[in-house]
C-alpha cells in the first residue's frame, strides 16, 4: 500500500533534474527548499509537486528529462519518506518554478 | 488520512489515488478538504507525450531523395502534436522558431540523403515531425522515437532550441541509432549513442556550412546560450571539458582521455559526460585526414553505427575496433585513414 507524504512545516523538499540534452553539473544538483520557508504562491507550489504518487524512476528516451522530487521530514534526514520521478514533459510547471527558487546543494 | 493538526490545509497534501479514497470513506469536511485538494489536481492534458511515445511510427511512403515534413506549434502548451503551422513544401511562416525547424529538419534530410542515401531516419522514408514552442520556457529538446520537439529556452541561461542546426541534427540523429544499432542509453553504450548524435548533428551543420575540418567550430549548441553564459556551448568536440566555466552551469565536466574516465550514476552512467572521449576520437580522426570531415571519417562512423557486429551494449573499445575494421575495409590497413582512426582513439586512450 502506497503510505502519502505527512507533511509538516520542518520538512524538505529536493528537486533533482535529471537528463536532458545536455549535463550541465551546476543545473544538475540537487536543491532543497524547506517548507516553512515558503510563502503563499510556493506552497501552491509544494501542493503542485507533491501531487504524483510514489513511483520508481523509469528509463527515458534520448535526451528525456525528469525531476526527482523527495520528501525529507527533517534537514537532518538522509532517508526520504518519499519519492517519486516525474517526466518533464508531464510535470506541472510548479516543479520548474520551485525549483528555481530551491537552495543547490553545495556538496 | 493525515491526523496531525496543521496551521495551513496544505501541509497535508495527498497523491489523486488518495484524495478518491478521502472523497469515498472520508467525513464531510475530509470530503470538502479533499474536492479542494483534487482541483488544484486537475492540470494534467488530454493527450500528452507519454502517449505520444506510444505511437505508432508513421510510415514513409514519400519520393526517395525528398524530405516529408510537418511543423506544430504546442503554443506553450504540452499537447502533441500541436497545431499544424507548416507542412511540406509551404513557404515560411512568420516564426522563426517554425521555419529554423523545417530548415534544420530539410538539412539534416538532406546530408543523410546525399552523403548517405539514406532515405529519412528509418532509410523507408519516414515523415519528419517536429513540434515547436513546447511548454512555458522549456530548456530542452529531444526525440519522443516518433517525433522531434523543441523548447524555446528559458531566456536567462538558453536561447529557442531550434537556433543550433547541429541540435537538431543531433536528435534526429537518436532516431537513426535507434533505427540500427539500437545502443542502450546507459553507461558506455549511452555515451557512444550520444557521441554519434553529436558527431552527425555536427557534420549536418559543417556540410550546410560547407565548412573543411579546420574552419569548423566542433561546438555543440553554439548559438544556444545566452550572453549571461560564461561558455561557448554546450559541448566541444575538440577540447571536451571547454565549453563552459558558469557560476550557474557550472564547470564542462566532458572528459577527453580515458584517464578521466567519470564513473556516475547521474546521467545515465555518464552519457552526456563521457561522450567527450569518442567525440575527440572522432574530431582528431577527421583533422588527421583534413578535408571534409563527413567525406572519409563520416562514411567510417555511419559504416559503424550500421555494423551489424555492433552490439547494443558496446562499450568505447568494441565500438573503436568497429571503426578502425571499417577504415581498413574501406580504404587498406595502410590507409591514411586507418591509420588516422589507431591514433585516435590511441590519443583518447582506447584500446584497439
Ligand atoms: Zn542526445
Amino acid at each position: 500500500m502506497v503510505t502519502p507524504p505527512i507533511l509538516n512545516p520542518n520538512g524538505v523538499l529536493k528537486i533533482t533534474r535529471e537528463g536532458g540534452l545536455f549535463y550541465a553539473p551546476g543545473l544538475a544538483a540537487p536543491r532543497t527548499m524547506m517548507l516553512s520557508a515558503c510563502n503563499a504562491d510556493q506552497q501552491m507550489q509544494f501542493a503542485a509537486c507533491m501531487k504524483y504518487p510514489p513511483q520508481k524512476k523509469t528509463s527515458a528516451g534520448p535526451d528525456q528529462r525528469s525531476w526527482h522530487l523527495q520528501w525529507f521530514e527533517s534537514i537532518d534526514d538522509t532517508t526520504p519518506s518519499w519519492q517519486t520521478w516525474v517526466n518533464e514533459f508531464d510535470a506541472d510547471e510548479a516543479i520548474a518554478a520551485l525549483w528555481a527558487v530551491a537552495t543547490p546543494e553545495t556538496k | 488520512m493525515c491526523k496531525q493538526r496543521h496551521r495551513h490545509s496544505i501541509f497535508c497534501i495527498l497523491p489523486p489515488h488518495m484524495l478518491d479514497k478521502v472523497m469515498r470513506n472520508g467525513s464531510a469536511d475530509q470530503r470538502e478538504w479533499a474536492l479542494n485538494n483534487m482541483q488544484v489536481n486537475q492540470t494534467m492534458h488530454s493527450f500528452r507525450v507519454g502517449e505520444m511515445l506510444q505511437a505508432p511510427k508513421a510510415m514513409g511512403g514519400g519520393t526517395p531523395g525528398l524530405a516529408q515534413r510537418t511543423i506544430y506549434t504546442a503554443d506553450s502548451g504540452m499537447e502533441l502534436p500541436g497545431k499544424l503551422v507548416r507542412s511540406e513544401g509551404d513557404g515560411p511562416t512568420d516564426d522563426v522558431s517554425t521555419n529554423e525547424a523545417y530548415d534544420g529538419l530539410g538539412a539534416t534530410y538532406d546530408f543523410f540523403w546525399q552523403i548517405f542515401q539514406r532515405n529519412s531516419i528509418d532509410d523507408e522514408g519516414m515523415p519528419l515531425t517536429a513540434t515547436v514552442h513546447f511548454g512555458k520556457r522549456f530548456d530542452n529538446a529531444f526525440w519522443t522515437g516518433a517525433q522531434m520537439i523543441f523548447g524555446d529556452g528559458d531566456g536567462q541561461l538558453f536561447k529557442r532550441f531550434t537556433i543550433s542546426l547541429d541540435v537538431i541534427g543531433h536528435e534526429l540523429t537518436h532516431g537513426v541509432t535507434q533505427d540500427e544499432a539500437g545502443l542502450v542509453y546507459m553507461n558506455q553504450s549511452g555515451a557512444l549513442n550520444e557521441s554519434l548524435s553529436d558527431v552527425f548533428g555536427l557534420l549536418v551543420k559543417q556540410y550546410a556550412l560547407k565548412q573543411d575540418v579546420t574552419q569548423a567550430d566542433w561546438l555543440i549548441g553554439a548559438a544556444l546560450l545566452t550572453d549571461k553564459v560564461q561558455g561557448r556551448a554546450l559541448r566541444s568536440m575538440s577540447a571536451p571539458g571547454t565549453a563552459y566555466d558558469d557560476p550557474m552551469l557550472g564547470k564542462d565536466p566532458q572528459p577527453g582521455h580515458t584517464k578521466d574516465f567519470v564513473r556516475t550514476m547521474a546521467d545515465n552512467g555518464g552519457v552526456h559526460i563521457n561522450s567527450g572521449i569518442p567525440n575527440r576520437a572522432f574530431y582528431l580522426t577527421a583533422s588527421a585526414i583534413g578535408g571534409n570531415a563527413w567525406a572519409q571519417a563520416g562514411h567510417i562512423w555511419y559504416d559503424t553505427v550500421r555494423d551489424k557486429r555492433l552490439k547494443k551494449n558496446a562499450g568505447f573499445s568494441a565500438f573503436a575496433k568497429l571503426t578502425l575494421a571499417n577504415a581498413v575495409g574501406a580504404y587498406g590497413p595502410t590507409s591514411v585513414e586507418a591509420k588516422a582512426v589507431r591514433e585516435a582513439w590511441n590519443t583518447v586512450g582506447v584500446k584497439l
